[in-house]
């Protein structure tokens, strides 16, 4: 038994045999093909073929320029051996006779050669094997592709263990199939880890380095709550996980019973929850945990997902989608926020990396120097529009001007609309997302021209405490509870009352039951939250009364450091819930216990 | 094809690491060029001198003797040319071997 410690990012037991996808292992996603499909896989079989031929050619090349001919000969003679016609021949004739796919039929008949060197003795010949196992991985790479196929070809419940998994990679998991994961890097806010909370996979992300001690197959158990990967318990832990994966799920079914009650408190004080989605695909996912909308939509994937640009097309159709699953409800578009780190394929030459990228060219920034390609996503939001309750924002402003700018351009993109006889949504709300402490600073001001103001607290902490909380170093420092974010968030909420505007609070933050009290005595009433946190946060606000969220507010206005407000919210929500309402894992069992070292000195 | 049409020549392999994969890529490479059906057989086994994976089976070390064979048109010729290739000891058609491969 090995126990090994991550982030805990999305809750819930998993235990099942392992399944590993390291970067070099490739598991066969199927042994045989339907017949009809068998012309299209030979194909796919030349093509992968011909592209391997072509990568090693490149490599013989490479290799006669650096290392000289000799070495390049090397390569030659690989390409001999894939270029063998009867070698083909063989393959082909397993796909055609057999149905076999062509992953199985490359390896199946490169594995007989390896093991017949292995077999002819001798350590020349058994290092061959090696170099037909280099040409099988190299063939499956070009079969299976970046996408790593097989993970959509699950045929039994597993628990993946991987070095990272890619955001769609995360996003297309099989939940029938796919227990848990566990990743040797990643953090809190990757894609990965917010997208494996929003399928309800248990995951625990990075673990550190950990693959080599994992055979595949072997039981593992992963705990999202507490972040814990345990490669092949012994009968105790595995008896004792079982009764705690029990007990989870029936705390998940209580949950769920909460779905269609309303989100009010025990005075009939109403508090709208909202969803946060990436990808169209949980619009409907959201709508089913008991989402009244979505407070954020972002759009990002929509330009890392391929290398191409979006076209207005692939926009509007992605906004479409959304709007089918909430056609009444508001749903809130957020530009493009990419920044000097994430770049749209095209983009990414004209930025040097020597730069902040949090401090530089992003989100806003990026889209008011690119016209083309902010005009062409508020197009598209605006013809959505016409659909259902469509409305925009724009992230990271900091000035007024800024804000002026983006508005005016949505202005000149309607203008444009008009004159081309398009539909859309004229009186399309106009937000921005307060996550600059210069844009909290200036709340009053901007409320006079802003149609809603929603809080992205993730920026908003960064910018405010200087922190980077995927720095381990300084990581620590990065605390929700600091009374200089709660005060920003104060003066956001006050110049809203005062000029109607409405606030929603959208970043982490709000997904916590731990904070939900105090902000809503704070004076919130709207939060766009992971949506499987909703049958969550609805039980603590379906216990709260008013009154009581305001005197947890005044209390903490008083208290000087985060470390005071965070026990004083926690000791609030244990004494209220004990341990049933454990929220989102935000922190480390070790943040826990330095928070609590420190309380007692 | 007849059997009395097969061409035959024993070469000894004299190459310091046997026929590994470099001189198999070169018998190869040569076979393809020539119509006639190629084999290069050591003890009982026999295989295709077109094909760099079946050659390596042979396992020839230092010293091994083996027997060309060739049946077609230009037999003669394609034989003459695998014979080369050993008594040059793979050198001429190639920049010298990977040192201590």
């Amino acid at each position: 038994m090995l126990v090994k410690r991550g982030i805990a990012v999305s809750p819930g037991v998993a235990i099942g045999p392992a399944m590993v996808f390291g970067t070099e292992n490739f598991r066969i996603p199927r042994r045989v093909v339907s017949r009809d499909a068998v012309e299209l896989e030979l194909q796919r079989f030349e093509t992968a073929l011909a592209a391997v031929c072509h990568e090693i050619e490149l490599n013989e090349k490479l290799a006669a320029d650096r290392l000289g001919a000799q070495y390049a000969a090397i390569f030659g003679a690989h390409l001999m051996m894939l270029r063998d016609g009867e070698l083909i021949a063989q393959i082909e004739a397993l796909i055609r006779q057999k149905s076999f796919s062509p992953e199985f039929a490359v390896s199946r008949i490169l594995r007989q050669y390896a093991h017949r060197f292995q077999n002819l003795g001798g350590q020349y010949l058994a290092e061959r094997a090696a170099d037909i196992y280099d040409l099988e991985k190299r063939i499956l790479r070009h079969l299976l592709g970046e996408a790593r196929e097989e993970l959509q070809h699950l045929m039994a419940p597993v628990v993946i263990l991987a070095h990272n998994l890619t955001p769609s990679e995360t996003a297309n998991l099989d939940r029938k199939f796919v227990l848990g994961f566990a990743t040797e890097v990643g953090g809190h806010t990757s894609h990965t880890a917010i997208l494996a909370g929003a399928l309800e996979i248990p995951a625990v992300v990075g673990v550190g380095s950990f693959l080599n001690d994992v055979s595949g197959a072997e039981t593992i158990i992963i705990d999202g709550t507490s972040g814990e990967v345990i490669l092949d318990p012994d009968e105790d832990t595995l008896m004792r996980y079982r009764a705690s994966e029990a007990r989870y799920r029936s705390f998940t079914k209580r949950l769920e019973t909460l779905r269609h009650l309303p989100a009010e408190t025990r005075d009939d004080v109403s508090i709208e929850l909202l969803g946060n989605i990436e990808f169209p695909a949980e619009a409907e996912h959201a709508r089913q945990r008991g989402a009244e909308g979505i407070g954020l939509y972002r759009t990002e994937f929509l330009y890392l997902e391929s290398n191409r640009e979006p076209t207005e097309e692939d926009h509007y159709q992605a906004y479409c989608e959304v709007l089918r699953a909430f056609p009444k409800e508001p749903v809130i578009i957020r530009t493009l926020d990419l920044g000097a780190d994430k770049m749209p394929g095209s983009l990414r030459s004209s930025y040097p990396d020597s730069v902040n990228p949090a401090l530089s060219v992003r989100s806003i920034r990026l889209s008011l120097l690119h016209l083309e390609l902010f005009k062409t996503q508020l197009r598209a939001i605006l013809r959505a529009g016409v659909h259902g309750d469509l409305r925009v924002m724009f992230p990271l402003i900091a000035s007024l001007l800024e804000f002026r700018q983006a508005r005016m351009i949505l202005g000149d993109v309607m203008e444009d609309l008009d004159e081309q006889g398009v539909p859309f949504r004229r009186d399309m709300p106009v937000g921005m997302m307060v996550e600059v402490p210069s844009a909290a600073l200036l709340a009053e001001e901007f409320a006079r021209e802003v149609d809603f103001f929603s809080i992205g607290t993730n920026d908003l902490i960064q910018y405010t405490l200087a922190v980077d909380r995927a720095d381990p170093a300084v990581s620590k420092l990065y605390q929700a509870g600091d009374p200089s974010i709660l005060r920003l968030i104060q003066m956001v909420v006050a110049a809203g009352r005062r000029r109607g505007v409405p606030v929603s609070i959208c970043g982490q933050m709000s997904s916590d039951p731990l904070y939900l009290p105090l902000l809503i005595g704070m004076g919130v009433r709207k939060f766009s939250v992971t949506p499987h946190a909703i049958p969550e946060l609805k039980e603590v606000i379906r216990s709260l009364t008013i009154a009581r969220a305001e005197k947890i507010a005044s209390r903490v206005e008083a208290m000087e450091v985060a470390r005071d407000v965070e026990s004083f919210l926690r000791g609030e929500l244990s004494r209220r819930f004990g341990d049933s309402v454990r929220g989102v894992p935000q922190q480390s069992e070790s943040e826990l216990d330095a928070g609590a070292a420190s309380a007692s000195v | 094809m007849v059997d009395a049409a097969i061409i035959r020549r024993v070469v000894t392999v004299n190459t310091e690491h046997g026929l590994h994969i470099r001189p198999c890529s070169l018998i190869a490479k040569a076979a393809q060029r020539y119509s006639s059906q190629v084999w290069v057989q050591k003890d009982q086994t026999r295989v295709d001198a077109r094909r760099v994976l079946e050659l390596l089976t042979l396992a020839a070390g230092p010293g091994a003797e083996l027997e060309l064979q060739a049946a077609g048109s230009d037999a003669e010729a394609v034989i003459d040319e695998l014979s080369r290739l050993f008594e040059t000891n793979f050198i001429d058609a190639e920049p010298s071997p990977v040192p201590s491969a």
